[in-house]
């Protein structure tokens, strides 16, 4: 009868279109939350920070003779001057973070022994790595800025 | 207008506390067997419990409560953390002051702190030992070897809880501890640096480390341990209860008390000692903690009051011993954080120092390439080991190399603990504790 | 079980209940019933009397938020009696403070001048602080340090020891080796602009009294002082707090933003008036004024004054010529690379006024007998008994000679030793004594020091091949080969860098040579550096490289071109920094 055969057929479409809806239903909701987890990892990965600046002057290159090895406590490098230029070496430790001391050696840390040589290489103790060495470069105010989050290769001098 | 159904306003009234009591307890004192199968389950508290517990889960020999203790140590822990919470700020300038006024003028400050410090380090060891417990008596094996993963789960945020909470004090030891902690975190390659700085939220340990330990610390971990909990003790019922030997579950083959029943039997004709079934015989009385009456062939007792009277001991004896070493040993606090003047040496937490000291000697490997491995191993034990041998009996002859290797592992981290605590000074240098 | 169950809930109950009891009965509690009890007793205004009674004990709190940080000061809660002048005679804590006009306890507070821990309500906590509180309560004289910090008018006459301190910080040379923002500049020591907020005062005076105290390798010089005066200079560094509460915001600004100046004012270092008299002196009388105030008496010994740590300076007029003098004067560490001597901030004229000064001097006289002239002369670096332990010899570097090793000193020539002796050593602390002491005087000492100092030895030298040039010209090749040998045998000792501080080093009595010691490798004979690599130096663990480590004349000539390269010589590009404080003085 033709009553019935419509039945099959509407029944058949209802199937398969509740299969189509239930799809999208999930692609819709699972997307959603592989999207949301996503934003989680954009959203806990700060854009600013609130310690010190990673880009910040340190003067006119005068103010650094030759000579100079001068910690900076608060952001953690120390300045030197030497016939090939000025430099910025970082002064925390290479082993587990803390802020080394300058010797007339060198630099020692004082939480587990590193010692590092006027250059930043290891002499001893437990430290992996030289002390990191800073991109400098020549504002346009004739000022020497410093960027903390652009390591160079070690020697690498700001020849002013 | 009285009617049989309602008495009337002033009987209403003047039975009221009556009827309260019984809207709240509707099922009296348990004095029977259906009592006490109805305490586990009409109780909303109870209900994860079974009706009947077997005979071996009670030994306290057997399991030396080591996952009651962790369960009561991370009750402790939450309670005191929430009395903590009403006076404590997670800022810079005000995280050191706010401990000093706890332990000088907040009303039993110093017992609180304490008691959260100690039940701390506590739970570290405890699910610690839980763990090797576990291991001892192969409870890990099939088909419990999920829960055994939810539990390596379980350790590694017992550690992570308690290195979130080191943070807090903000004094030298929390700030250089973490310092170290998560420096070792950041030698993992390709995304060490970025996980750190996404821990710390900046480059060194500051105010946005702060407030990301003390978040995760009091909201985002408790919640994933609570519920993960929940699912453990859940996997527990579903795997048919704690692990016990095979042979346990009918008493004529493998008597729990092997003295008590033997001279049961004695007195019966020598068919008996054969019969598995339930005899009906007047059986004597025999001593022990737990009511032998109601002993099905199966071995098991009532919960009610059994395993509640066993957890409810294990809890007391916890609040004992947090009590008494609370109250003997003061929690530290040292000068306000420096982030310029590092002390001499720094050292990460306890549970890490075995880390610490292997990062001394190999920074990739000691902090991120052993500790893994580690890890790995303890999760896919139970997929590695699928002989059924030995399981709920202490160092099992069956399993004796497992149960070297094991021990093994425990001793060398041990060592390395005690090493990384007592026999390194200024300058990571060894010295003799004495 | 159920019994230790019951056991334990009871003990659990009775810990509760003394818990509880002990809250309700702190030490600071039992105090102010004293204090009230007593005061009532005492008081004869019915008024005060009954305020008195219907008190209960509480914590008494000061929040102080207009001087600095904010600070919370409890301590007049178990010192309740502070502000009633009836208790002067009583024990603490419930004695009487001394009144201090101006000053009252509920604008101040407490601690923002004795130091200590406000916050805590028990004496432990509040004095002490418990482990490594970096401000305990401070002694009665060093409280004046607290109060410079608003007080800030120099040379305020009610902080005596502040002000001696000061005076100390610049007679006793500490000026040249550690900054002080505003104050001085030095790059040797730790800056000191905040360390009385950042040191317990304890330790600072546990290091001006020892500074090798916590510092086994320090090179701060241990000065003699009284306990007086290391009182006042700590109370003097305690006041240095970086940027006083009070100082105008511009003040202090300008003062955190100072950068390494040339050199400091004179008058900040002796004053105004001993300036201004200064200037109208010629150059030398100039010099005698200046000597004792700039800080050379905490090193040096001239006449009866002697800071136990340089050289003695009553024979500089002989030794030295003005060059020299400026040179060492602007640079010391370009002339003696391991001269713990800081650079002096101070301009060229005043350099010029105190090299006139010693020039100008009169010679001592030079004792007849050689056993008197090394005790005057020698004993000083070389230790009364010749064994290189003299007073000073902790400070220099190379140290010097142990003259009684006779592996060594019977395996040089004579005229070797003695030309040591006339000519000095370049690059060490070994002054020409041939200036002071005639030739044959030099030969007598010497002769003495083999006869009766000089122990053991071989008892005639064997002769040793030895090149008089280096049979190998210099190259870079050449100096590349010997990098490969020093860096193959000998930087265990000397160090990667070749400056003497190899991991060996620490225990190696004398230490391994600098070789980055440029007035030394240029003044050495070839031969001299020949021979001490192929034979060896007895008496010292310098190996004979030539036959252990089997290194011919070739490679040896190779390690010297290395050692070369190292210290601008033989055609390799000149490392020697030029100074940039000569110029534009």
């Amino acid at each position: 009868m033709t009553v019935s055969t419509e039945r099959i057929q509407d029944r058949a479409a209802t199937v398969t279109r509740r299969r189509a809806l239930a799809l999208t239903s999930v692609f819709g909701l699972l997307g959603a939350g592989v999207v949301a987890g996503l934003s989680n990892l954009l959203f806990f990965r700060p854009r600013v920070t609130y310690g010190e600046p990673s880009r910040f002057r340190i003067g006119k290159p005068e103010a650094f003779p030759l000579g100079t090895r001068l910690p900076m406590t608060r952001q953690r490098v120390t300045i030197i001057r030497t016939a090939a230029g000025i430099a910025a070496i970082s002064n925390t430790c290479t082993h587990l973070g803390c802020v080394v001391a300058t010797t007339d050696v060198g630099f020692a840390c004082p939480c587990h022994g590193s010692r590092f040589d006027p250059d930043g290489s290891v002499l001893g103790g437990p430290a992996p790595r030289p002390l990191s060495w800073f991109e400098l470069s020549l504002s346009p105010n004739g000022e020497v800025e410093v960027d903390t989050s652009k390591p160079v290769p070690q020697g690498s001098y700001l020849k002013v | 207008m009285t009617t049989s159904t309602n008495p009337g306003f002033v009987t209403n009234l003047l039975q009221l506390p009556r009827n309260a009591w019984r809207s709240l307890f509707r099922n009296p004192l348990p004095s029977s067997d259906l009592g006490r199968s109805q305490t586990s389950f009409s109780n909303f508290f109870l209900h994860i419990h079974p009706v009947k517990t077997h005979v071996n889960t009670l030994r306290p020999t057997y399991t030396l409560g080591l996952g009651m203790a962790a369960l009561s140590l991370f009750v402790v822990l939450v309670i005191t953390g929430m009395l903590l919470m009403f006076y404590y700020v997670p800022s810079v300038e005000q995280a050191h002051n706010r401990m000093l006024d706890l332990r000088g003028t907040v009303a039993f400050g110093s017992l609180l702190r304490n008691m959260h410090r100690w039940s701390a380090h506590g739970m570290v060891a405890v699910v610690f030992l839980h763990l090797c417990r576990v291991f001892f008596t192969g409870s890990y094996k099939a088909p419990r070897e999920f829960n055994w993963v939810l539990g390596v789960v379980l350790l590694l945020l017992t550690f992570f809880l308690s290195f979130t909470g080191y943070l807090l004090p903000w004094d030298q030891l929390a700030y250089w501890a973490i310092t170290v902690g998560t420096a070792i975190a950041g030698y993992a390659p390709f995304v060490g640096e970025q996980m750190r700085f996404v821990l710390l939220g900046d480059r060194i340990v500051g105010q946005e480390a702060l407030i990301r330990f003390y978040v995760l610390h009091v909201a985002v971990l408790p919640a994933v341990l609570t519920t993960l909990i929940a699912v453990h003790f859940w996997r527990i019922r579903k795997d048919g209860g704690l692990s016990r030997p095979e042979d346990s579950n009918f008493p004529e083959s493998q008597p729990a008390y092997p003295q008590a029943i033997a001279a049961k039997l004695e007195g019966l004709a020598p068919l008996a000692k054969t019969q598995k079934t339930k005899t009906f015989g007047v059986l004597g009385m025999v001593r022990g903690p737990f009511s032998k009456i109601g002993n099905t062939p199966d071995n098991t007792v009532y919960s009610w009051p059994n395993l509640f009277l066993g957890e409810l001991f294990c809890f007391a004896v916890t609040v004992l011993g947090v009590l008494v070493v609370s109250l003997l040993f003061a929690a530290p606090l040292e000068a306000p954080a420096d982030p310029t003047h590092p002390p001499n040496p720094s050292k990460a937490p306890w549970y890490f120092l075995g880390l610490q000291e292997m990062v001394s000697y190999s920074a990739f490997w000691g902090g991120i390439g052993i500790p893994t491995l580690m890890v790995l191993g303890l999760i896919l034990l139970p997929y590695l080991d699928r002989s059924p041998k030995g399981v709920g009996v202490w160092f099992s002859r069956e399993r004796l190399l497992a149960v070297t290797l094991f021990i093994l592992f425990v001793l060398t981290n041990l060592v390395l603990i005690i090493i990384g605590t007592f026999f390194r000074g200024p300058n990571w240098s060894l010295v003799l504790p004495w | 079980m159920r019994v230790a169950l019951a056991v334990i809930s009871v003990i659990v109950l009775a810990i509760h209940g003394v818990v509880f009891y002990n809250q309700l009965h702190a030490r600071w509690q039992e105090h102010q019933i004293q204090y009230f009890e007593e005061a009532a007793k005492i008081s004869d205004n019915e008024l005060v009397k009954a305020t008195l009674e219907s008190r209960s004990p509480a914590i008494e709190q000061v929040i102080v938020r207009n001087f600095g940080t904010e600070r919370v000061d409890r301590c007049s809660t178990c010192h309740i009696a502070v502000d009633d002048p009836r208790f002067v005679k009583a024990d603490e804590p419930l004695r009487t403070h001394p009144p201090i006009p101006g000053h009252k306890f509920e604008q101040f507070g407490c601690t923002i001048c004795h130091d200590g821990q406000g916050r805590a309500v028990d004496a432990e906590h509040a004095h002490e602080g418990g482990e490594d509180w970096p401000w305990p309560l401070l002694p009665k004289e060093m409280i004046e340090a607290n109060c410079v910090q608003c007080h800030t008018e120099p040379n305020w006459p009610m902080a005596p020891r502040v002000n001696a301190g000061y005076r100390l910080f610049f007679e006793r040379a500490c000026y040249t080796c550690h900054t002080i923002a505003g104050l001085s500049y030095g790059s040797i020591g730790p800056e000191l602009t905040e360390v009385g907020r950042k040191r317990r005062f304890s330790y600072v005076l546990g290091k001006i009294e020892n500074p090798r105290a916590t510092n086994p390798t320090s090179t701060m010089p241990k000065q003699d002082l009284t306990p007086e005066q290391r009182l006042e200079l700590a109370t003097f560094l305690k006041a240095q707090q970086g940027g006083n509460i009070s100082n105008a915001p511009v003040e202090q600004f300008v003062s955190s933003q100072q950068q390494r100046p040339q050199w400091l004012p004179i008058e900040r270092i002796v004053g105004r008036t001993a300036a201004e008299g200064m200037r109208t002196l010629n150059a030398a009388a100039q010099g005698e004024a200046l000597l004792p105030k700039v800080g050379c008496f905490a090193c040096h010994k001239l006449d009866d004054r002697d800071g136990r740590v340089g050289p003695d300076l009553a024979y500089t007029n002989s030794q030295r010529d003005h060059a020299w003098l400026m040179d060492h004067f602007q640079n010391p560490k370009a002339v003696v690379p391991g001269s713990v001597m800081p650079p002096y901030p101070l301009p060229n004229e005043i350099f010029n006024s105190l090299a006139q000064y010693l020039l100008s001097r009169n010679s001592p006289t030079i004792p007849s007998e050689p056993a008197s002239q090394f005790k005057a002369l020698c004993a000083r670096c070389h230790g009364v008994g010749g064994h290189g332990d003299g007073v000073i010899a902790q400070y220099l570097d190379p140290q010097p000679r142990d003259l009684t090793k006779g592996p060594f000193m019977k395996t040089k020539t004579r005229e070797r030793l003695v030309d040591s002796v006339r000519n000095g050593v370049p690059g060490t602390s070994m002054a020409p004594w041939g200036r002071v002491l005639t030739d044959d005087q030099s030969a007598m000492l010497m002769d003495y020091i083999l006869a009766n100092i000089t122990q053991g030895g071989p008892s005639k030298i064997t002769k040793r091949q030895v090149p008089g040039a280096n049979p190998v010209q210099y190259s870079d090749e050449s100096a590349a080969r010997g990098e490969a040998t020093f860096l193959n045998r000998c930087w265990g000792c000397h160090g990667k860098k070749a400056d003497g501080h190899g991991p060996n080093a620490d225990e190696i009595i004398p230490r391994p040579r600098n070789l980055r010691n440029g007035p030394f490798v240029r003044a050495a004979s070839y031969a001299r550096l020949h021979e001490s690599i192929k034979y060896g130096v007895q008496g010292t663990a310098m190996p004979a490289a030539g036959f252990d480590f089997a290194l011919d004349d070739q490679a040896i000539g190779d390690v010297i071109n290395f050692i070369y390269s190292m210290n601008g010589m033989g055609g390799a590009p000149p490392t020697k920094v030029a100074d940039s404080r000569k110029e534009g003085r």
